[in-house]
């Protein structure tokens, strides 16, 4: 299994979105896309999933071009856990992992046993079985999110891709999704893509990562590689300070100030026109 | 651990299997036991036993031992009841499917226009050909109505700049539906003659229904089930976001272009001979979704059950009633409804 994206170029009408994106991904890797908001990491993952087209470049399946592949075609081979999962559902979690089984089911034909044992089994190894006859409104964010997971690896994908999946949650939870995520990609020897917001989970977790801005690749690789001080200097206009943690064996980024400090500076020439108090 | 596994080998699917096969055979048995009141009951009550022994010998063969119940029971209430059990269960049906496809509780079978489009037609034809064709010039100039409404929307909705979304075809429907509705006005009022024949045609009644008209319509009622059960795995994934259903491996934009079609065109072969009969198609699929759930796969066989129940009991009510249109009954009984949806928290 491989996956390939060659010069990818997407515009949202006249807004160029990516540009020239390229990248290899391997089995067994976890690649984190990283970048500011807006930088096009969940255009880059629809166009992955081949939810979108790009306009120019294509990207490559197993050697094969998605936009010549039929959805469900892709979705055997390819799942998505997105970022806005409907939370209103009246479904029962049991339910919403069975969904996963859709691309492998014909029109008419029912879920059968042999089914329930996969979707049982995935939903051990994501610990939300005992969810199972829970409708998704009635669990936590941490819960609906392993899930969603569950319901991703029901649909025996060889690619895993995730958009944040660790937004709106505790701290707590994000390390065990990023736990679970690390080790569903070393087990079952997936390719995943995670879009990520948190610098310090990409870089701890993931093995490779592509930093994005403005929708062109600035740098590509190991986390220690791509995290430095200079890049997201040039990239999230911060001061950073990177520091090595030996227990996690990870970087750590402390952020110092914001290159262009706007709001200090428009409140300086604010209160500047009025006389400062003096006790 | 080990009790937990235990636990756990019980089979969901055997479960919900055997809720669903509950469900319908409920809904089965409320169905054979309203359709045999509706036969009972009217200007003259002949009794169930009777009914049955007068069914019995007609598919027996046998001479009937009471041919003048047998004359009311199989030339006037049968094909009556018969057509209130098949609208009723497209009308439902046809607003389940619309509900999921579009994620809207208020969605219903005239989403597209096709209840106003089939009005103007049905109108049109009373004022303007009296009795051209026969008897049935006026449903065969509404289903003409409903397509007119069908066509139209979808035109609107190439010219959008957007492209194809479901919420622009909502739009269309609804801006469509107007227009009809204000030809409609204008045509009522400039026929000052037949203005109360279209006005009865509007509010949607059972009282022409015939074998030729039951025997036009079932299989239609067939062929539209079918096909909407076969959308019903989409229809699901749909609910769970158009982006979700297609990285589950569905045509969102083909199922969300094609099931409006051909939904309002059964529904317009409905509403063709009974009029636009309100709320059925609006209310059924609710009352089924809080029974049975989401999943449409029993929602849709669920709904037309209750659809056809709810139809035929209203139409036995009206027929009591001197005869009002039965499409009032149904609308009257939409009101308290609409008052328990407000006071439901949750989208459905």
């Amino acid at each position: 299994m491989s996956l390939r994206a060659r010069r990818l170029e997407f515009y949202y009408a006249a807004r160029k979105i990516l540009d020239n994106i390229s990248f290899t991904a391997e089995v067994g890797e976890l690649i984190g896309l990283v970048g500011p908001n807006g930088s096009g990491k969940t255009t880059l993952l629809k166009i992955l999933d081949g939810l979108l087209k790009p306009k120019v470049g294509s990207v490559y399946l197993n050697g094969r071009k998605l936009q010549d592949m039929r959805l469900d075609e892709i979705a055997r081979m390819m799942a998505m856990v997105p970022q806005d999962s409907i939370a209103n559902s009246e479904f029962t979690v049991f339910e919403i992992v069975m969904m996963g089984r859709t691309p492998h089911l014909k029109r008419f034909s029912l879920e059968g046993a042999e089914d329930e044992k996969k979707v049982k089994k995935w939903m051990e190894l994501t610990e939300t079985i005992h969810l199972a006859e829970r409708r998704m409104t009635e669990i936590s964010g941490g819960e609906r999110q392993r899930v969603i997971i569950a319901r991703a690896l029901a649909q025996e994908p060889k690619v895993l891709l995730l958009d944040e999946p660790t937004a709106n949650l505790d701290i707590c939870y994000q390390l065990q999704i990023m736990n679970l995520i690390k080790d569903l990609t070393r087990r079952l020897n997936l390719i995943a893509i995670c879009a990520i917001h948190d610098l310090n989970l990409a870089a701890r977790y993931c093995d490779k990562l592509i930093l994005l801005s403005e929708g062109k690749i600035v740098a590509i690789g190991k986390p220690i590689e791509v995290i430095t001080a200079e890049n997201l200097r040039k990239v999230f206009k911060i001061d950073v300070k990177i520091a090595y943690d030996p227990e996690t064996d990870s970087i750590n980024i402390i952020p110092i100030k914001p290159l262009k400090d706007e709001t200090s500076s428009s409140m300086e020439k604010h209160f500047i026109q009025r006389p400062r108090i003096k006790n | 651990m080990e009790a937990r596994r235990e636990v756990y080998a019980e089979s969901f699917l055997r479960k919900k299997l055997l809720k669903w096969k509950l469900v319908l055979s409920y809904l089965s048995i409320a169905l054979i036991l309203t359709v045999v009141t509706s036969l009972a009951i009217g200007p003259i009550y002949i009794p169930p036993e009777k009914i049955l022994k007068i069914i019995y010998e007609t598919v027996a063969g046998v001479p009937h031992s009471d041919p003048k119940y047998a004359e009311i029971i199989l030339q006037i209430r049968l094909p009556r009841v018969l057509m209130g059990v098949l609208v009723g269960g497209i009308l439902a049906v046809a607003g389940a499917v619309m509900q999921g496809l579009f994620r809207n509780p208020l969605a219903g079978p005239y989403i597209l226009g096709v209840s106003s489009g089939a009005a103007l037609g049905a109108a049109l034809s009373i004022t303007l050909l009296p009795a051209m064709m026969g008897v049935y010039t006026t449903p065969i100039a509404a289903f003409i109505g409903g397509c007119a409404s069908i066509f139209l929307v979808y035109n609107i909705v190439k010219l959008s700049r957007g492209g194809f979304r479901s919420e622009t075809l909502l739009l269309a429907g609804i801006s469509v539906a107007y227009l009809f509705s204000a030809i409609l006005s204008m045509v009522i009022w400039l026929a000052t003659e037949d203005s109360h024949m279209i006005l009865v045609w509007v509010m949607g009644g059972l009282s022409s229904a015939d074998w030729l008209k039951v025997e036009t319509i079932a299989p239609v009622m067939l062929v539209g089930l079918v096909l909407a059960y076969s959308f019903s795995r989409d229809l699901n994934a749909i609910l769970l976001g158009e982006e979700t259903a297609q990285s589950l491996g569905i045509n969102v934009q083909r199922v969300e272009k094609i099931l409006p079609i051909i939904v309002s065109l059964i529904v317009s072969a409905a509403v063709s001979f009974s009029g636009a009969i309100g709320f059925v198609g609006l209310m059924m699929p609710h009352i089924m979704r809080r029974i049975v759930g989401p999943d449409h796969r029993i929602l849709i066989p669920a709904s037309a059950l209750a659809g056809a129940i709810f139809l035929t009991a209203a139409d036995s009510l009206a027929r009591c009633l001197l005869e009002i249109p039965v499409g009032v009954i149904t609308s009257l009984s939409g009101v308290p409804f609409f008052i328990y949806l407000l006071r439901r928290s949750r989208a459905p």
